[in-house]
């Protein structure tokens, strides 16, 4: 394997190990930065505090979820 | 010169945030795993004895010299937790209005309280569930990374910094609620992953996407 895939996956696995973590968050943030910057979505700022929480909830179940998923299957297999 | 002086304040608070984040949202899932039993319970003891047995089967000389790769592992392995303590101390320097000095000074003073007490108290602790901690300090990074990463986006939590509690708080519960609730409904789950990742029990930090 390339060095650099070695080192990029090494770091991956250090801060996160898990894509559905990693692309929630992510995406979560990306929300609350678009309702702060952008001006047609200003009425939603009140929310902010609110749809990160429910952003970081709803990734843990996403992340959990997944991970059953994996189990059921493992055992069908 | 303060970090905060060379990079904006939100923008800190939104790099710690995020990071907290990730690796919080990491350790409470692996430890709600855990719990539901989706997962082993992590059990260094175990582990390092089904390593011995392998090395053994394979032929290995099983020593008790030092061995310079188990030295150059425990390095590696004790700089990465360093590191998660230096984003700690970022992370409580750039919230406060002390700086990174006194929270480097507690890190500096938790750490030798942490040798002496486990040099003094080593047997004791070894009985201290290792999932109960790692649960704990999830919910912790979890909490101080949604506070943080929440304040970068100019929120203004109710309670002020009183909203920490209340957030381990929320996350406790619903951490608990996904427990019960995973091993409720997924009664066959637990057997099935026990016997399918035993042979991975020693590679816990395994690259999984």
């Amino acid at each position: 394997m390339n060095v650099i895939l070695k080192v990029i996956l090494a770091v991956y696995n250090f801060f996160v190990g898990d894509l559905v973590i990693l692309i929630g968050i992510t995406l979560t943030m990306v929300i609350l930065a678009l309702i702060h910057s952008v001006g047609a979505l200003a009425s939603l700022q009140g929310g902010l505090g609110l749809i990160l929480i429910v952003g970081v909830l709803a990734t843990l179940v996403a992340a959990l979820g997944r991970e059953v998923m994996r189990s059921e299957n493992k055992q069908k297999a | 010169m303060r970090l905060r002086e060379l990079i904006p304040l939100d923008a800190l608070r939104f790099v710690i945030g995020f990071l907290l984040l990730l690796f919080g949202l990491k350790w409470l899932k692996n430890a709600i795993q855990r719990y539901s039993g989706l997962k082993f319970l992590h059990d260094e003891e175990a582990i390092y004895a089904a390593n011995l047995a392998q090395a053994r089967a394979r032929g290995e000389a099983v020593g008790t010299r030092l061995d310079p790769f188990g030295v150059l592992l425990s390095y590696k392995s004790v700089l990465l937790e360093g590191l998660e303590v230096a984003f700690i101390v970022i992370s409580f320097g750039s919230g406060g209005s002390s700086g990174i000095g006194a929270a480097a000074i507690g890190a500096a003073a938790a750490g030798v309280l942490v040798i002496l007490v486990g040099a003094l108290v080593r047997a004791p602790l070894q009985r201290i569930p290792e999932n109960t901690l790692k649960f704990i300090v999830g919910i912790m990074l979890t909490t101080f990374g949604t506070f943080w990463a929440g304040e970068s986006f100019g929120i203004n939590w109710p309670f002020s910094d009183l909203f920490l509690l209340m957030l381990a708080a929320l996350y406790l519960v619903v951490s608990a609620v996904l427990i019960t609730a995973i091993k409720q409904q997924q009664p066959r789950v637990a057997s099935a992953t026990m016997a399918s990742e035993a042979p991975i029990l020693s590679q816990e930090k395994e690259i999984r996407l």
